[in-house]
């Protein structure tokens, strides 16, 4: 394992390479299952950017998408010889990514996470007011993205970062989360339309323009 | 505005061209269910609920606004989230992992047992007999982690008590990443002491003492210097024991 680590520059030219096609992954895969270290530090570096980006807009903090990442990389490799070749392998990451952030979010008590202080005060001003001067707030889109998301439940948010982020579908997004692809179309919808409503507030109370 | 994207689907997709008389699901506006434009603003409709909802935005401003907005703040959303991790993340995670991956359980097997015994606790609820087999399962698996831990630290496992402390800078330049050094460089706040402690391998003595000094008479302390053939011993005795001082 240490070997397999030492040369930290073997991770920049293979992150550099596309996620692997599904026979090269499955092979990998299946080394990794057989207890080869070098795949499954191939796996680590394919899927390492993918992974934190995820936990990232799960959970709405780069702290606590680290501790999410590393969770989900040990519970991989503790896991893998689990795995079996006729399910996908990023479905069944992304099951141990929203997993991990849940974990994260429970032990954490998290509720509004992304850059919560600064970011929780804000909020308030925005929701607090009718007050003119709110058009003085300088909008930033980031974080406003972030206070509207911070708006949604956990199981909303997951739905809505794996669907409209991620770009999976809503029959994988229901296999990942564990429930049917109509209660995730009713999280979808009820989180796009806080969103929509959030938005919306926001720049009319500034008096600005949307992006 | 109900999100009401089962119970919508047909009813309101097939209803007429309203006026356009304010904002769409706000009083004095549409009535047409909101969830269906949200979904339709993401392609989650089928065919058949996206061709019943056309039909009824050709008719209606509100709702075609409406659907705008929902695009764009779905476009407003893709722009904005999209996390910079750069290189240095990446190592901090790979570095984490890898210091994780390389350390050892203490005792595996109890652990697996303790795990199994709280996932049937779990699983019981208040069932009595089998619910007192599992507690007391769980207690007596317990009370063997800590006898055991604790004689494992007691009993000549002295060096393993100060991972930090014995290791000097060559030991951090060597690169070792997951090995002793690299666990040593773990410093997570929910780590315990005593699991750390146990993880470790004690260190040898490479010389000048003749026998390793044992948990009851003192504490010692190992440094290594740049130059791998000196390393620096602190020993701190509370015996009196000649010629064994610092």
């Amino acid at each position: 394992l240490v070997s397999d680590f030492a040369d930290a520059t073997q991770f920049e030219a293979a992150e550099a390479a596309a996620e692997p096609a599904v026979a090269p992954l499955r092979a990998v895969v299946e080394r990794a299952q057989n207890g080869d270290t070098a795949a499954f530090v191939e796996l680590l570096t394919w899927y390492q950017r993918r992974v934190i980006s995820t936990a990232w807009r799960i959970l709405g903090s780069q702290a606590d998408a680290l501790d999410a990442a590393q969770e989900v990389f040990l519970r991989l490799h503790r896991y893998l010889r689990s795995f079996r070749p006729d399910q996908e392998f990023s479905a069944w990451l992304y099951r141990l990514i929203v997993n991990a952030c849940h974990d994260i979010r429970r032990r954490r008590n998290v509720h509004l996470s992304f850059e919560r202080e600064r970011d929780r005060g804000a909020l308030d001003h925005l929701r607090s007011a009718d007050d003119v001067e709110a058009s003085a707030v300088v909008l930033e889109d980031e974080r406003l993205v972030a206070q509207a998301l911070a708006t949604l439940s956990e199981k909303e948010r997951a739905a809505l970062v794996l669907r409209d982020l991620e770009g999976l579908s809503t029959q994988q997004v229901a296999e990942i989360l564990g429930s049917s692809p109509t209660t995730v179309r009713s999280q979808i919808s009820t989180a796009r339309a806080k969103l929509r409503a959030f938005r919306d507030r926001a720049y009319r109370r500034v008096g600005g323009q949307g992006p | 505005m109900k999100a009401g994207a089962k119970s919508g689907a047909t009813s309101g997709a097939t209803r007429g061209p309203t006026p356009p008389t304010g904002k769409a699901g706000e009083p004095g506006g549409c009535p047409h269910d909101q969830s269906l434009l949200a979904l339709q603003a993401g392609g989650d409709l089928t065919d058949r609920q996206s061709a019943a909802l056309r039909s009824h935005l050709h008719g209606c401003d509100d709702c075609r606004r409406a659907l705008g907005e929902f695009r764009a703040t779905r476009e407003w959303l893709r722009a904005n989230m999209t996390p910079a991790v750069d290189a240095a993340v990446l190592a901090e995670l790979r570095g984490r992992v890898v210091v994780r991956l390389g350390r050892k359980r203490p005792f595996p097997w109890l652990l697996a047992v303790m795990g199994r015994a709280w996932a049937s606790w779990c699983s019981l609820g208040w069932q009595p007999v089998r619910g007192l087999a599992v507690a007391t399962l769980l207690v007596v698996g317990a009370l063997g982690s800590l006898s055991s831990l604790n004689g494992r630290l007691l009993d000549g496992g002295f060096n393993a008590i100060q991972p930090a402390q014995t290791r000097g800078p060559a030991a951090a330049q060597t690169g070792m990443i997951g090995s002793e050094a690299g666990e040593s460089e773990d410093s997570e706040s929910e780590d315990t002491p005593a699991e750390d402690s146990a993880e470790s391998e004690p260190l040898t003595l490479d010389g000048g003492f003749d026998d390793p000094p044992s948990a009851a008479n003192g504490l010692r302390i190992e440094m290594q210097t740049p130059d791998p053939n000196v390393r620096i011993i602190w020993f701190a005795s509370n015996s009196e024991a000649p010629g064994r001082g610092r």
